[in-house]
Parts: C-alpha cells; sequence; structure tokens
C-alpha cells in the first residue's frame, strides 16, 4: 500500500501549511501521509507548525525537496474556534515526565566517559516508551543541541516524535551560540520552571 | 470597464511583511557607530517610531520614514495604505505632520504609469487627511514597485510620546484590530471572504491621526504603532525600553473579522513565525492558550493601530473616546508591572 501524498511543491507560504493541517484533520488520510516540500522557508513554518502542536514527522531531504513523513496518530491538532478553546489531551506518544540536562556530559568524573554516557543515555531514551514530554536544556546543557553536536541526530528525532525541546535562551546568550541553535526552541526561565512545576516526574542524568 | 492592474501580481511579500528580519537588523546595526547629539532626543537606541530633534523649548522636529512592495491589488488603495502608515510614525509620536515627500519604485517598462498616478493619487489623499501637505519626491525605475512617504512632522518637547516609556500600573490600549498579515495573505490564496478582506483594508487606511489629541489630553508619554513585527514585536520593544514586563490578556486583543477562521485553516504569514521566534526568549504564554490567537498575536501588521501605555484609571475613560472617535475596536489588552533586576521576562502572556 502506498502511502498518501500531499504534493505542496511550487507552493508559496502559508499554502503549504493549509494543504498539511488540511491532511492532518481529514480522517480519510489514513495514520500516516507524505508532504512534499521544495521551499525552505514553507519547510521550517511547517516543521515548527507541527513541533507546536505535538505532531510527530520526519524530514528527509531529497536533492532540493524535503519529504515530511506526518503521523497523524498523535494528538489532534488544534481545532479551536473564536468562541472558546479546550486545551488538548495529552499527546499518547509521550508521557507526564520530563527530563533536565544541564551539562554536556553525564555524571562527574571523566569527561571523555561523560560525553559517551550521555549520548548513550539519549539514544536508549528514544527507545523506551513513554517518551518524556519535554527535555529542558540549561547551562553547559546547551551546548548539545547546536550544529555539530554528536547527539543533535537523536535530539531531532525526539523532537520529530513530540518530545517538546526547551532551550534555555540566556544561556546560549551567554555562551554565544544562540544563532547556532539546531534543534528545539529557545525558551527562558519562566516556561522551564512552570514544565518542572507540572511535571509528574523529573529525571536529571 | 478596463480591468485594474493587479499589484499584486508582483510581489511575493508585500507590505511590512517585507521587512529585514530583525534579528539580522540588529547584528548590522551593532557595528556601526551613531554619534550622539544633544538636540537629537530621540535617536537610534531605543529602536523608537522616528527621530525627534528639538529645536528649542517649545518646538521639536519629528522625521520618519517608510516605505514598502504593494500589500494590495489596487494601485489608488495601496498608495493610500503605504502613506497612511508612513503618516503613522509621527501619531505615535503623538506630532502633528506637516510636509511629507513621496518615495517611489517603479518599473516604467513593464507597468502602465497610469498605474503610478493611481499609486499617488492614494497617498495624495492620506497626506491631505492628515493634515500635511506633499512637497516634493523621489523616483527610481525598478521592479517591484514600492511606495511611501519621508514624513516631517512637529510635536511639543515635553510631549514627545515614546515607545520606552511605560511605567508600572499603566494599562495597555491598543486602537485597531489584528489580523491584516492574515487576511491579505489568505486573500491571495482565494480563500478570505471578500468583506472580511474589505475591512482589513477599510483599517490599514485609517489614520491613526484622531487618537494624538485623545493621548495628549489624557499626558500619555509612553505609545507606538504596531506594524511588521506584530503586536508582540512592539510590546517586546515597549517592554525592553521601558525596562519593565508587559501582561497581556489575549482574549481581549480585538481581531478583524475572518482573521482567526484563516488562522485555523492554517494559513499563518511566514513572517508571523520570525515574529514569534523573536520574542519567545522572553515571553511566557499561559498554557492551554488557543494557538491560532497566539501566532495572531505575532500576525505582521500594515498601518496598524497604537499600542498606548497609559495611567490605569484613565484607560476606559480613553477608550470611550476612542470609540467615540471612529476606532469602534478599540480595547484595553493588558497592564504593565515592574521587572526584577534579574528578571529577563518581558512580555507575560495570559489567556
Amino acid at each position: 500500500m502506498t502511502m498518501p501524498t500531499v504534493d505542496a511543491r511550487g507552493q508559496l507560504c502559508p499554502k503549504p501549511l493549509i494543504l498539511a493541517k488540511k491532511a492532518l484533520n481529514d480522517p480519510a488520510t489514513g495514520p500516516e501521509f507524505i508532504l512534499l516540500i521544495d521551499n525552505a522557508t514553507a519547510r521550517e513554518n511547517v516543521e515548527r507548525f507541527l513541533a507546536d502542536n505535538g505532531v510527530p514527522f520526519r524530514t528527509a531531504q531529497k536533492g532540493n525537496e524535503y519529504h515530511l513523513t506526518v503521523s497523524r496518530s498523535g494528538k489532534a491538532v488544534t481545532a479551536s474556534t473564536e468562541e472558546g478553546y479546550c486545551p488538548d489531551s495529552p499527546a499518547t506518544t509521550t508521557g507526564t515526565h520530563m527530563v533536565c540536562i544541564t551539562g554536556e556530559t553525564m555524571g562527574r568524573g571523566d569527561d571523555t566517559l561523560g560525553a559517551m554516557l550521555m549520548k548513550g543515555f539519549l539514544d536508549t531514551m528514544k527507545e523506551i516508551e513513554p517518551l518524556p514530554r519535554r527535555i529542558a536544556f540549561y547551562n553547559g546543557g546547551v551546548k548539545l543541541t547546536v550544529a555539530g553536536s554528536p547527539v543533535l541526530p537523536v535530539l531531532q528525532e525526539l523532537g520529530s516524535r513530540g518530545v517538546e525541546l526547551l532551550v534555555c535562551g540566556n544561556c546560549t546568550d551567554f555562551y554565544g551560540i544562540t544563532g547556532q541553535v539546531a534543534v528545539g526552541r529557545i525558551s527562558n526561565g519562566y516556561e522551564i520552571l512552570g514544565a518542572i512545576t507540572g511535571a509528574s516526574k523529573i529525571i536529571y542524568p | 470597464m478596463e480591468k485594474k492592474f493587479d499589484l499584486l501580481t508582483t510581489v511575493e511579500y508585500g507590505g511590512c511583511s517585507a521587512k529585514l528580519p530583525a534579528r539580522m537588523l540588529d547584528a548590522i546595526l551593532r557595528e556601526i557607530p551613531f554619534p550622539r547629539h544633544e538636540s537629537l532626543i530621540v535617536g537610534t537606541e531605543t529602536s523608537d517610531d522616528a527621530a525627534v530633534w528639538k529645536l528649542d523649548d517649545e518646538t521639536a522636529i519629528i522625521h520618519t520614514v517608510d516605505f514598502f512592495p504593494p500589500i494590495c491589488g489596487d494601485p489608488y488603495e495601496f498608495g493610500r495604505i503605504a502613506a497612511t502608515n508612513a503618516l503613522s510614525d509621527i501619531f505615535a509620536m503623538g506630532g502633528r505632520p506637516l510636509t511629507a515627500l513621496n518615495l517611489v519604485s517603479f518599473p516604467s517598462a513593464r507597468i502602465d504609469v497610469a498605474v503610478l498616478g493611481d499609486i499617488l493619487r492614494g497617498g495624495a489623499d492620506a497626506v491631505a487627511a492628515a493634515g500635511a501637505v506633499i512637497g516634493g519626491g523621489h523616483t527610481i525605475d525598478d521592479f517591484p514597485p514600492k511606495y511611501g512617504l519621508a514624513v516631517t512632522g512637529v510635536v511639543h518637547p515635553d510631549r514627545v510620546i515614546r515607545n520606552c516609556a511605560a511605567r508600572p500600573g499603566d494599562a495597555l490600549i491598543l486602537t485597531k484590530p489584528i489580523g491584516t498579515g492574515t487576511l491579505v495573505a489568505g486573500h491571495r490564496i482565494g480563500e478570505a471572504a471578500p468583506e472580511h478582506y474589505r475591512a482589513a483594508l477599510d483599517t490599514m487606511m485609517q489614520l491613526n491621526r484622531v487618537a494624538v489629541p485623545i493621548m495628549q489630553e489624557h499626558r500619555v508619554r509612553c505609545a507606538t504603532d504596531i506594524t511588521g513585527f506584530g503586536l508582540l514585536g512592539h510590546a517586546f520593544g515597549m517592554a525592553k525600553g521601558s525596562g519593565l514586563t508587559l501582561e497581556i490578556r489575549a482574549s481581549a486583543v480585538p481581531l478583524l473579522p475572518g482573521a482567526h477562521g484563516l488562522t485555523e485553516m492554517g494559513c499563518i504569514p511566514g513572517a508571523a513565525f520570525n515574529n514569534l521566534k523573536r520574542v519567545e526568549g522572553a515571553t511566557l504564554f499561559a498554557e492551554g492558550l488557543d494557538y491560532n490567537r497566539k501566532m495572531l498575536l505575532c500576525d505582521p501588521q500594515t498601518s496598524g493601530g497604537l499600542l498606548i501605555s497609559c495611567l490605569g484609571g484613565a484607560a476606559d475613560g480613553m477608550v470611550a473616546q476612542l470609540k467615540a472617535a471612529g476606532y469602534p475596536h478599540a480595547a484595553v489588552i493588558g497592564t504593565v508591572r515592574e521587572r526584577g533586576a534579574r528578571d529577563s521576562l518581558l512580555l507575560d502572556i495570559h489567556q
């Protein structure tokens, strides 16, 4: 069986986003569909929209085209009216716990070992259900989110599976790497503290 | 009847959506020295709406310039909107415009020059309605077309209204509804209802002029006009410049009819995502806030309304006056509070 395909090539913003949302909200689409985009800005905005709404997806780049495989199995995308808004039910793919990553390495002692442990921790995390609802990165932990980070691929995968990745903006400013953050989104102390307060469990690797 | 030339066929991004990304601009401007002068009482430091030069104890001159590619299909309406938008910076500073100069890019080989006549006629009507006169202009043969004004105005030096002078306890008033960027985008893809698009054009052609005497009567010290960076982008600038935190009730922000429905459909202008990225490092959004409303708060506006920070006790009276003066959607949308020295939160967005 071939997966349904939504072709948004040659379409300018915000048309690709409209097509994506239409396919997401249409039960006839099936559990997954492929969205074809040939514009980097449209890709960035659609990915941001999907991540904001907890929709799992993965992106493959083929030449100048992006093929986004979007899952409809997660929570329903916002269906709100001007009159009222009901918060979505929790995502089925993630749990209610969160992970706080406060440094580039895991544990104390040798940093080479610590870096290996951190990579192993994140690689294993993606195999264990449920995934955490959020991962917060602060202090040295923000360095894991920049281009070239050894754990960038696994973080991208976690993000695409609906895990919200919050990166402390004061911390990236302090280290001068705000422009290099390649995964998750820049957040602030209030949001991170609110997330910690609301989490069922907090894991500090 | 001859079919009018559709200016929207010339551009991908129009109006204030065509601004350079603020982050890019900030990075470049940091590298360039701008010497200060004691008479330049409002300069580049606070990203205010216009420059203000104090001539003497009675008079300060306001200088501003704004121009952009087509925001709508009709040349007359484009001219009128672009001029209204350019004049808006004078009103946001609490001033009165005196003279305006046309700024024009126009591709003479590709578009009938009569279209330029319609654009300039729209601009001239807006300038006349603002109580100012056109004193000249400058044209370049260029594609796509662009239009705007350089405007000179006056204000009493003690009555300058800045974007960085909010005080704790102030109330925040917004004079016009939000959603012009979404409605223009929706119109371009054939999804906006004609009457909703019409309402967006009308609001963009409405001058902020009559809000000025109301602000001055209430001794308002702080306001800014809402344009390309969206309501949150301009509120962000106000909070940063004032050293305070702005609390905004999302549900109290007036929206243009049809804007929410378009957002729900996924019609979100790309610039709204850029605006969100610019503010979210120092913005707290309430848990469960309607995603569509959040994106509309970031919607890039063209010729938007004024965000006014006024004494809390004066807010309801001012809103009543603004409604009577022709801004029926004017509303109190939030408040201003103290910010601790180590607190980095600029915007606190409630449901």
